[in-house]
């Protein structure tokens, strides 16, 4: 069930109307748990029984945790939660590359590994996501930041919330949980904000993301018959593509959790109008971001120790981050492409102070260096394999490509005109307009903007590029 | 929720949301559906020109050559101008949807409409679920006359038929709500500039497609026609064997087929009905003739009767006529045209 789908609309509205009317805060919560099973039951049944294994098991390590002051049973706890987290994360996500990676390592020495590559794992949708977040959990009460939380119905309620359950934002139980205390009073004064929220996700998603999927798809399928200047645009456009999936989801995911009365972070802050690398990284899936900073970064050590310390910390984390995405080494690359870029830039800051490039110049060629250095390494995250990555990157880097074929002329107005439109959105765009006008201008308002944006979806429904992580 | 402010607001949105995506089906360019939207934009801005459409499948689109036929007609004391909308893969119900939109724009010569019959199927294959050619031709009537052919089909179990139902609501919405029209809107304000080389080919033919040297030498259909011969030839003579019976008519055809003469005829067409040299079985609507049911009934699929339709030099493969077949084919019609209706 995706969000754009008219069968979520139905949903929505009826756990919208069920949540309202509830009774008591305790009938919300049960009703929203439902809810959430049935969505993410929609999605694969048979991974409902996966997600309430991980559940139980997170709920029973946090309880037996709080119930002890022993610091060796408490990490005895600690590491059974995160054993079974990444153990399933582990097996369903990365069996079949470890087992290829093996093979090919050891395939010169002509020992290959004797699995037969026949396991079709299926791969649980949002699984990367939900583990994560459980895992903050479990960390958090072993780190005493948080108490474990009594009632099942709560917990599984924070896995499964299903605005977030497949594709985040990654929810911190510390940010969540509370909520869940008292039944929240309906966000009136809000409301207009989550519904144009919702629609500017869905926007997002189906009338820019999936209406430039074919023919991005089109070139990174073979870029060597696209001559250079399709190439460009193609990757130019999956930069766009990509954030315009992700954050129209996120988009709709914050918007749905808010008119139901609860909060989520947001996601994304113009990331592609960040000045350099590490200001990207707290504009881009901020709560991924500051989740590798705080479980992974920070217990490596963080920059309390010599540089080179901090460097290796901040390059194992990207690393990690980059395999995160995919069981691929093109995303471990890609990974890497950004650690690297994150050590050069601590040591540019460190050789020239930051007051340097201050200036409105120096401010739009770092934007434009920025948004290079990540499309060149958007290539390595979407292409296929290294081959095809290569030969994308030899025509991005203006060195060539051998092809003829030309995207269509429309298309070259498509990314300054999104950029325009972006650039407007960050200086507000007309979320003043429709906050202070009247109701039925509101309503006639996004009555006409609904109408446009269905008129721009495609019938072939694409699914979130973020749901295969 | 229900605050006065509430149903303001709701009232607005409705208001603007149906105002919104009716103006944009009504302004928006025909979507792009392969053949059948250059055909329809070409006809639409010489629409006045024409005296006579042919509507159907692959088999006319490949069968019938205008340019000849017109030739023919007017030779016979029946001048004329035709135009061939045959279209690989039209079904009934398209295909009567495709004549009403041609109709409800009043061309001002247009007097026949040459129609391949067909069973009113309301069966819609998955893969072709949801692309744009099919929910063009769910507009209204049509939504609810294949409704009825649904509801009609007994031998079917009611899950189908219920999926069948409910599938072809959702096209009907997809189209009224005009779903997928952005670019066709975009494309009215901004016409693109069409290849000089498809606009000359739609006058050169009149919407008749020839086969080319690629497809004698790269067809599918063509290879497996070739290579058993010996089959074609069976069929051939089944069908022979089959002409000579009489069959009643099917019961639910004979309605659907009068409601769509009633339509032409309201507005001041004169329907032909028009079966060309095809294997399959058409016996239903040879029944539907001899009970009157279809007056105006032109029926090539006799191989007694037509043997020269049907010899294998003539044929590109079981369904469909060469050039040379085609040419023959549509001599015999003008013929026959001209003799029992004209």
């Amino acid at each position: 069930m995706l969000f754009t789908q008219p069968i979520f609309l139905v949903f929505f509205a009826l756990v919208f109307a069920l949540v309202w009317k509830s009774r008591s805060n305790a009938h919300r919560k049960v009703v929203l748990l439902l809810a959430s099973c049935i969505f993410y039951g929609a999605w694969d049944w048979r991974f409902l029984g996966l997600i309430f294994l991980s559940t139980v098991i997170d709920y029973v390590a946090a309880l037996r945790m709080g119930d002890t002051d022993s610091e060796a049973l408490r990490k005895r706890w600690l590491w059974l939660s995160l054993t079974a987290n990444l153990g399933l994360l582990g097996f369903f996500k990365y069996f079949n590359f470890f087992v290829d990676s093996a093979s090919a390592l050891l395939a010169p020495l002509g020992m290959g590994v004797g699995v037969d590559r026949a396991l079709q794992i299926v791969l649980p949708v949002g699984i990367s996501f939900y583990t994560f977040q459980t895992m903050s959990y479990t960390i958090d009460v072993y780190r005493r930041h948080l108490e474990p939380v009594r009632s099942f119905v709560d917990f599984a309620l924070f896995v499964t919330f299903f605005p977030q359950l497949v594709a985040g934002p990654i929810v911190r139980a510390i940010d969540f949980l509370p909520q869940l205390n008292t039944a929240p009073a309906f966000p009136a004064s809000a409301a207009r904000r989550f519904l144009l929220l919702f629609l500017s996700g869905f926007v997002k998603k189906t009338c820019v993301a999936d209406n430039l999927a074919p023919h991005i798809d089109r070139v990174f399928a073979d870029p060597s018959v696209f001559a250079t200047t399709s190439v460009v645009l193609a990757v130019l456009l999956y930069a766009v593509q990509i954030y315009c999936d992700f954050s129209g989801y996120s988009d709709m995911a914050i918007a749905c959790a808010g008119l139901l009365g609860y909060h989520l972070v947001p996601n994304f802050h113009f990331p592609y109008f960040a000045a350099n690398i590490t200001e990207f990284w707290r504009r881009w899936h901020m709560s991924l971001s500051t989740w590798l900073r705080d479980y992974l970064y920070i217990p490596l050590g963080g920059n309390r120790g010599s540089r080179l310390f901090t460097y290796r910390n901040l390059l194992l984390t990207m690393l990690l981050g980059g395999l995160w995405h995919g069981a691929a080494w093109t995303f471990v690359l890609w990974g890497a492409l950004h650690g690297l870029a994150l050590i050069a830039h601590r040591e540019l800051r460190r050789l020239w102070p930051a007051s340097s490039f201050e200036s409105p110049f120096w401010r739009l060629a770092g934007t434009a260096a920025t948004f290079y250095f990540v499309c060149v390494a958007w290539i390595f995250f979407r292409a296929a394999s290294f081959d095809q990555a290569f030969v994308l990157l030899k025509a991005f880097t203006f060195l060539g490509s051998p092809g003829r074929l030309e995207l269509a002329t429309p298309l070259f107005w498509v990314f300054p005109g999104l950029v325009a439109c972006h650039f407007w959105a960050s200086r507000g765009g007309p979320t003043t307009f429709f906050e202070k006008t009247s109701p039925f201008v509101f309503g006639a308002a996004y009555g006409l903007m609904a109408a446009l944006a269905l008129a721009f979806v495609p019938l072939r429904a694409e699914p979130f590029i973020y749901f295969q992580f | 929720m229900r605050s006065p402010q509430f149903k303001i607001a709701f009232s607005g949105f409705l208001l603007a949301w149906v105002l919104t995506f009716l103006l944009i089906g009504h302004l928006a360019d025909v979507p792009e559906m392969g053949t059948l939207d250059d055909k329809l934009r070409y006809f639409a801005a010489h629409q006045d020109d024409y005296d006579l459409v042919f509507v159907g499948s692959s088999r006319l689109h490949r069968g019938v050559v205008p340019s000849l036929f017109d030739a023919e007609m007017a030779a016979l004391g029946h001048p004329l101008r035709s135009f061939n909308f045959g279209t690989l893969g039209m079904q009934p119900h398209e295909a009567s949807a495709l004549v009403r939109r041609l109709l409800e724009n009043r061309p001002a010569r247009l007097r026949f409409v040459v129609i391949e019959p067909g069973e009113f199927d309301p069966e819609l294959p998955k893969e072709n679920r949801f692309k744009k050619r099919v929910i063009f031709w769910h507009d209204r009537q049509e939504t609810l006359a294949v409704w009825r052919s649904t509801l009609a089909r007994q031998d079917l179990p009611w899950t189908q038929r219920a999926d069948l139902l409910l599938t072809h609501g959702l096209h009907f919405a997809a189209r009224t709500l005009a779903l997928d029209r952005g670019f066709d809107l975009l494309r009215r304000i901004a016409p693109p500039v069409e290849p000089p080389s498809k606009l000359a080919e739609l006058v050169r033919y009149q919407g008749f497609l020839p086969y080319t040297a690629t497809s004698y030498e790269f067809s599918e259909e063509r290879k497996t026609f070739l290579a058993d011969l010996e089959g074609y030839r069976y069929k051939v003579a089944a069908l022979a064997t089959e002409r000579q019976r009489e069959k009643a008519p099917p019961a639910s055809l004979a309605p659907t087929i009068s409601a769509q003469q009633a339509e032409l005829e309201h507005f001041g067409m004169t329907p032909i009905y028009l079966i060309p040299p095809t294997l399959r079985d058409q016996s239903g609507f040879h029944a539907l003739h001899r009970a009157g049911v279809l007056p105006r009934f032109l029926a090539f699929d006799d191989p007694t009767e037509y043997p020269w339709l049907y010899e294998e030099n003539l044929r590109f493969d079981p369904e469909h006529l060469t050039q040379e077949g085609a040419e023959l084919f549509t001599r015999l019609l003008a013929e026959r045209l001209a003799r029992e209706v004209f």
